[in-house]
């Protein structure tokens, strides 16, 4: 039943696929890193000590920290690669007809 | 698709008409066969009751752990409020990360060895997303059918019959999906507790979201998503050609036996007609899991599960051909070279895997859960007390008990003359998990010290439960530096 995707080279599900889905990987190892060796506990006492924050909480705020901080580094990387992948493809184009 | 074959296919389907249903079957849906809709045809043989194997012993472990005991607690239990990890009679706290992080380059190295030996066998028998889809395969076919019927009744009108089937699947997937998820969130809270309160309806904001999240991946990825995300998703995919080479076991068709290609009476020889081995029944299209086939050559979309070489081999059984037309096996015996087991990747990968593994379980079996951080008091150095005659240090020891269960300590230092520790108090207990802050006034006679100004000493805890379970630290005595 699994269906085929049929999303467009430079479609925009394709493209925030691209963005959103490493940056996902990329966050939840970072997270595991980072809650492994810093309790959220210490760090709210260390910044805003009069907030109330579970540890729980800080975990998620954690992740999605990370996963937009990630988001947006692939972000650039599709806007930084994408113009020099369509000129060198134009540049090629006529050796191979 | 040359006419040759086209041709070819009209004879194996006359033949196909007087052999076994399935294979007529095969025939007639291949004219259905779509590159677009993946509708992976069920097939029985060794590597299937292998992989079947194998999901039920890997779900199987994921579904009943956390409901195994262990004490007065569940056997597998990752507490992160709390920050501890039980593992059946091992604690391990946020101070062992050391060895979470060893256990990941455990497996990473794992995984490239058995990649540079075997190929992709994690991908076919052992990836989650493989096994789950595996499941919910069967769900499917249960409800909906083998192949011909799934693909009838996706073309057909929605009625009764549709209604049925489909919600039926999609009710199963769902329950599955919500078991699943229930199931993962029992490894961070305790299991039968949670099960209490789910229903009662009372379960908390993240638990209640972590189960959603991890049901909803569950349903969407072994549902609806499948090859898919081996294609699209899976970074291992992409970079698990870097460990192959030459000798590494893949599956693959002996193009030199098969070709050409093409259909014929079961009692013709094929070397009359001038074919090889390959009838062109396409049932190995057809079982593949992503819709690839495998006698175009080695894919990155081979998740090498198999279902090719159990198809392949009914069919030269059926013909009375020998099998393993498609089989395991490596670029060099496709040319009838050698294949060489222990080359140089294998044997690095291998040593590496032993050094990193014997590391960690000696340092595991060493470890003692046992902790003690020493913390000078900063507002003197030293103070002289009795008349001048003894020089004091004092200190605030943080002990940190990694232990399951109580443990009562008591200080002792070592390192100048006459040197004696008084903790506040003498014998101190500590609970699993806790971290005591205790004082401690470190004597020793003004005699024996004066004019050193400083000196190195050691402080040791020692059990008075279990003398074996014992911390030494490092640390500085001050002392004046006039006699």
């Amino acid at each position: 039943m699994s269906e085929p995707i049929q999303l467009k080279e430079g479609s925009p599900g394709r493209l925030l696929g691209a963005v959103l889905w490493p940056s996902f990987l990329v966050a939840a190892a970072a997270t595991f890193v980072f809650f492994a060796n810093i309790d959220p506990e210490t760090l709210r006492s260390a910044t805003f000590p009069s907030w109330e924050i579970g540890r729980r909480m800080g975990y998620t705020i954690g992740f999605f920290m990370f996963w937009g901080w990630a988001a947006l580094s692939s972000a650039l990387t599709l806007i930084l690669y994408r113009p020099v992948a369509r000129a060198r493809r134009r540049h090629e184009s006529p050796n191979e007809h | 698709m040359s006419t040759s074959s086209t041709e070819a296919k009209g004879t194996a389907r006359r033949r196909h008409r007087k052999n076994a249903q399935d294979e007529t079957e095969a025939v007639v849906q291949s004219m259905y066969q779509s590159r677009e809709k993946v509708y992976p045809r069920e097939i029985k043989g060794r590597f299937q009751t292998l992989r079947k194997a194998c999901v039920f012993l890997l779900l199987g472990l994921f579904y009943v752990l956390p409901w195994v005991p262990w004490g007065d607690r569940q056997a597998v239990l990752f507490d992160l409020p709390a920050r501890q990890f039980h593992i059946f009679g091992l604690t391990l706290w946020p101070q062992d990360f050391f060895y979470l992080a060893l256990l990941l380059i455990l497996s990473a190295l794992t995984l490239f060895w058995v990649t540079a030996m075997a190929g992709r066998v994690w991908c076919g028998y052992a990836c989650p997303q493989t096994v789950w889809t595996e499941v919910f395969m069967w769900i499917e076919r249960w409800t909906e059918g083998d192949r011909a019927k799934r693909m009838k009744l996706d073309k057909g009108p929605w009625n009764a019959n549709k209604l049925v089937r489909k919600g039926g699947k999609h009710t199963l997937w769902v329950l599955f999906a919500a078991w699943t998820g229930f199931t993962f969130v029992g490894f961070f809270t305790p299991i039968t507790e949670l099960g209490a309160r789910l229903l009662t309806f009372d379960l908390g904001p993240w638990e209640t979201f972590w189960a959603l999240f991890y049901g909803f991946a569950t349903w969407g990825n072994a549902g609806f998503m499948r090859e898919n995300v081996c294609l699209y998703m899976c970074p291992y995919a992409r970079f698990q050609s870097a460990m192959f080479d030459r000798n590494t076991l893949i599956i693959s068709y002996d193009e030199a036996r098969g070709e050409p290609r093409g259909g014929r009476r079961r009692d013709a020889d094929p070397r009359e007609l001038g074919l090889g081995d390959c009838i062109d029944c396409n049932l190995c299209v057809q079982v593949c899991p992503t819709g690839i086939d495998i006698r175009d050559g080695l894919q990155y979309e081979c998740i090498a599960c198999g279902a090719c070489i159990d198809a392949c081999d009914q069919v030269m059984d059926r013909m009375n051909y020998p099998r393993g037309l498609i089989r395991y096996t490596t670029e060099n015996a496709l040319e009838g070279k050698s294949t060489r087991l222990l080359r140089p990747r294998v044997i690095v990968y291998g040593l590496l895997l032993l050094a990193v593994a014997s590391a960690a379980g000696v340092s595991l079996a060493l470890r003692e859960p046992l902790r003690m951080d020493i913390v000078p008091d900063r507002n003197a150095l030293y103070r002289l007390v009795d008349n001048d005659s003894v020089v004091e240090n004092v200190y605030m020891l943080k002990v940190m008990n990694m232990d399951s269960k109580v443990h009562s300590y008591r200080v002792s230092a070592e390192g100048l003359p006459t040197i004696r520790v008084e903790t506040q108090p003498p014998v101190f207990k500590v609970a699993p998990g806790e971290v005591r802050s205790v004082p401690a006034r470190v004597q020793a006679d003004f005699d024996a010290v004066a004019g050193k100004f400083v000196a190195d000493i050691a402080l040791t805890a020692r059990s008075t439960d279990d003398p074996n379970l014992t911390v030494r630290e490092d640390t500085r005595f001050h002392a004046p530096t006039e006699q």
